[in-house]
């Protein structure tokens, strides 16, 4: 299998948001909260009125703001800033950016170890929440390497989260989790339940939970020998000191040639130079050099 | 020499880059000046994040060791080492201010002083406890050999907004377009009444017609 499924109905209808309108909601998400959304976020901040105007069914940009400061101000304001902080977590969240990683990086980096003999994958999903993104990408390994059974495949998913980690471990999940997961994986990685979507041994079998906190340097020195790393949507909620620290410790949990994946609204260019910058499709990933 | 220190300034030749910047960010933490010397060995290591760690190490230790190591290398022809250095000093901030006014501003090398007046054009003001000797010594720059220094020297009082600096800033009026400009964006920064008051004064006919334009607009801004 050379594509990775997809589910066409999860594609977000067009609902257009100009400068000018993310300038008006930064003012409001100030003014409620205190909490400044530079520019840097905003791929980040539309994405999250765009899945509010979906919510409450309102086409326009326009409209939506209306409905904000008039007609439902506690309660969609509300809603709105849970969106803005909440880190939600689904399956085959970000998809173009899983997909470059499937059928780009992904193809290229075995066919390379390959060629030394060299039959192990490890990879890192750091702040792994309730557990969707280790198992996506359990998925994705084993959908997209060739012969993935002869592999020695290993996912580290830790959080600073007992809870979450719980969850993650029970693997059991609603709809609202499965939403962008194609059938196929459905019927292939997971049981319907009455209580929900069971994640089968199948998609569970490489995966290993472990509680850490990402700035805490001696425990982050444990973490070595990854050819992937996955710290998607995590640096955003750190102040700059604590984000370098981070980084910095991501690639050195790095071996030479490995990848570093961020958030769509995440950056690595104002805090160190020390990554390869490598444009995947409509997405950039880095690269520690080898 | 500490067991310790010895232990790693030993993993700093590890062929491993996490080892060595392991080392690194602890050498930074045991805060002993003997690791400076093999600090600024590392800010050479071909690895971007080698350096990068040093850079954060020596901004750690910040002593006026470290201070004196790395002024030099202001003036290296090694991009990434003058850039490494300038960093350095400016994030160690007011306790580098008495070595670079001391040593630096009245280096040898018109590199070094032009990276310090740029420097100095660039500390937050609040943090400028050393104000007076800092616009004493950069005032001495006015007269620098390399007319790019001159105009650090002025673009810097103007950035330090010290009033009494204006009639010597006029002073200067009389040399070149570029000087003649730099004086007058500086006296504009200064900003304030005095500051209007001095451009309101200029004799526009000794002034070259480029720097006339910014008169005009410099004393509409204020």
């Amino acid at each position: 299998m050379d594509k990775l499924s997809y589910n066409p109905e999860e594609s977000s209808p067009e609902q257009n948001i100009s400068p000018q309108d993310l300038e008006k909601i930064r003012s409001l998400i100030y003014k409620e909260t205190g909490m400044l959304f530079e520019e840097n976020k905003n791929y980040y901040l539309t994405s999250r009125i765009k899945q509010r105007m979906t919510a409450v069914q309102v086409s326009n940009f326009k409209d939506y703001y209306h409905q904000l400061i008039f007609e439902d101000r506690q309660g969609e304001i509300k809603s709105f800033i849970e969106a803005i902080t909440i880190n939600e977590t689904y399956f085959f969240r970000d998809f173009p950016q899983l997909q470059g990683f499937a059928e780009n990086v992904l193809p290229i980096y075995t066919k390379k170890k390959n060629e030394k003999s060299d039959f192990s994958i490890k990879l890192w999903s750091a702040a792994c929440s309730t557990g969707e993104e280790p198992y996506t990408l359990s998925i994705i390994l084993q959908e997209m390497i060739e012969n993935s059974e002869k592999w020695t495949l290993r996912i580290d998913a830790t959080d600073i989260d007992r809870k979450v980690l719980a969850t993650a471990k029970d693997g059991l999940y609603g709809e609202r989790s499965m939403k962008d997961t194609p059938l196929i994986y459905r019927q292939k990685y997971f049981q319907e339940t009455s209580e929900g979507w069971q994640v089968n041994s199948r998609a569970g079998q490489m995966i290993q939970f472990k509680e850490l906190n990402l700035i805490d340097r001696s425990e982050m020195r444990k973490m070595k020998g990854y050819d992937f790393v996955f710290c998607r949507n995590v640096l955003i909620y750190f102040d700059d000191e604590s984000r370098k620290k981070v980084v910095a410790a991501l690639y050195d949990a790095l071996i030479p040639g490995g990848y570093l994946f961020l958030g769509h609204s995440e950056s690595v260019g104002r805090i160190t130079a020390a990554f390869t910058l490598e444009r995947v499709g409509n997405f950039l990933c880095y690269k520690k050099p080898e | 020499m500490s067991e310790k220190l010895n232990e790693l300034l030993d993993s700093l030749k590890s062929s491993d880059e996490s080892e060595r910047r392991y080392a690194i960010e602890d050498l930074a933490d045991l805060g002993n000046d003997e690791a400076v010397t093999a600090l600024m060995e590392c800010l050479r290591d071909p690895s971007v994040a080698i350096r990068e760690a040093s850079v954060d190490a020596l901004v750690k230790l910040g002593s006026s060791t470290v201070c004196e190591a790395v002024l030099p290398c202001l003036g290296s022809e090694n991009v990434s080492l003058r850039n490494d250095a300038r960093e350095i000093l400016e994030r160690i901030g007011p306790p580098s201010f008495p070595y670079l006014i001391r040593n630096g501003l009245r280096s040898s090398s018109s590199d070094v002083r032009k990276f310090i007046l740029d420097i100095f054009a660039n500390i937050p003001l609040s943090e400028n406890e050393l104000k007076t000797e800092i616009i004493s010594a950069v005032m001495e720059r006015l007269e620098d050999e390399n007319e790019n220094n001159r105009i650090a020297a002025i673009e810097a009082l103007g950035h330090l907004k010290h009033k009494k600096v204006i009639p010597v800033l006029c002073q200067y009026l009389s040399e070149s377009v570029w000087i003649q400009c730099a004086v007058i964006r500086a006296i504009q920064e200064i900003g304030g009444s005095e500051a209007k008051s001095a451009l309101q004064k200029i004799d526009l006919k000794k002034l070259d017609p480029y720097a006339v334009e910014y008169v005009g607009k410099a004393i509409q801004e204020i």
